[in-house]
């Protein structure tokens, strides 16, 4: 969408339009921590991607099965798998979370405060404990990711 | 005094750059918008600001300090306890001038959610029954209207960073706050509007929105109760 006075402004001796901010790289700013997990769902659904439809499906289908086969036993690939993994886990359970907000299950209501009022789901109970049952999957994951590494079969999604 | 390190990211229509202000202050219990009032008065009358009422209700003085959007009015340096300060236009907008940033696409995007009341005009100048409201029914929409369209959502927004054609958290929250108002009609209106890939399927839950908001309008859950609304197909907010 563009402005009103853009167009002016541009014609008006050249000036250069220049947007504040970073584009893409403005998902990257830490604000809050919704804003993390937005990041992360981001990150971790293009992982997914690239990962089962590159290298899962194209790779091993049409180059070299062979090799995929070999890389997988080896510690580059099986943090890859192992990533793939928890990134599932990330993308199913904030997914699900986001779903719940949205057909109105985890709700809370802003509460009125004469200085600054508080955000809705910052009052919902159900969505603090959801939080923190993420907290403790990712913590899990992230112990269990070296020992799946080290000691892990070969991952084939 | 205190010395006070203000830095500025500038912009004068061909190159930006960040400019470096020492400033003495007696205290820290003024605002961001008074140091740079002070900066532009005794340093450097150069200096871009747009700001009005000073007391968070015009919403013109917004910009990002410290990493964050904010009001400058409404920033007291007593919060912020570094000595250095980063003050830079505000994200997602296209600057004029430092830090004065062009919000007119706001404003574009809430023309196109209809921000009034949509009711039948015959019923109204026919009528002499008065249209009453409960304090149940203001409940519902009274947190969203204290709205000052200040952007500061626009800027946060991740989303509006990527697709400039998404209608925005103050749009969107603003759809909800005139749909859930119970002496509107216009529901069915802007649920067309709103019900959209530029609308509210957009969101996607960065909820900074509303973590930034001045006013703790929360339209990140506005926004969500626009989208249960739909999925529920209903005829009211």
């Amino acid at each position: 969408m563009s402005s009103r006075r853009s167009s002016y402004i541009n014609v008006e001796g050249g000036v250069e339009n220049m947007r504040a901010g970073r584009g893409a790289g403005e998902w990257f700013r830490l604000i809050n921590y919704e804003r993390l997990y937005f990041t992360i769902q981001r990150i971790s659904g293009l992982y997914m991607f690239f990962y089962l439809i590159f290298y899962r499906v194209l790779f091993d289908a049409f180059v070299s099965p062979s090799l995929v086969s070999s890389f997988d036993m080896t510690v580059p690939g099986k943090v890859l798998a192992a990533l793939f993994l928890v990134f599932l886990a990330f993308h199913g359970l904030n997914g699900f979370r986001i779903m719940l907000i949205e057909f109105g299950i985890i709700r809370g209501w802003p509460l009125r405060n004469p200085i600054r009022n508080v955000p809705g789901l910052r009052r919902s109970r159900i969505h603090l404990i959801y939080n923190v049952l993420m907290i403790i999957i990712a913590v899990a994951a992230l112990v269990y990711l070296p020992y799946l590494v080290t000691y892990g079969a070969v991952f084939r999604p | 005094m205190p010395a006070l390190t203000v830095k500025v990211k500038r912009f004068d229509g061909r190159k930006s750059w960040w400019q470096e202000y020492k400033v003495d202050i007696k205290s820290r219990k003024i605002s961001v918008l008074d140091v740079l009032l002070k900066i532009k008065e005794e340093q450097d009358p150069t200096l871009a600001v747009r700001y009005s009422c000073r007391m968070a209700i015009c919403g013109s003085c917004g910009m990002v300090i410290n990493g964050v959007p904010r009001l400058a009015c409404q920033t007291l340096l007593a919060e912020i306890k570094d000595d250095t300060i980063t003050v830079e236009p505000m994200w997602n907008h296209r600057v004029i001038k430092d830090l004065v940033v062009d919000t007119e696409p706001n404003f574009e995007k809430l023309r196109k959610v209809k921000p009034y009341t949509i009711r039948d005009l015959k019923e109204i100048y026919e009528s002499d029954r008065e249209i009453g409201q409960k304090p149940e029914e203001l409940e519902k929409y009274y947190n969203f209207a204290y709205c000052i369209e200040c952007g500061l959502c626009m800027a946060a927004c991740p989303v509006v960073a990527t697709n400039p054609r998404f209608l925005g958290p103050m749009a969107l929250a603003a759809a909800y706050r005139w749909s859930a108002d119970s002496r509107d009609q216009g529901w069915p209106v802007r649920a067309k509007i709103v019900d959209t890939d530029e609308g509210v399927w957009s969101c996607h839950l960065a909820y900074t929105c509303s973590a930034v908001c001045p006013r703790g309008v929360d339209p990140g859950f506005a926004i969500q109760l626009v989208k249960a609304a739909l999925m529920r197909r209903a005829k009211k907010l």
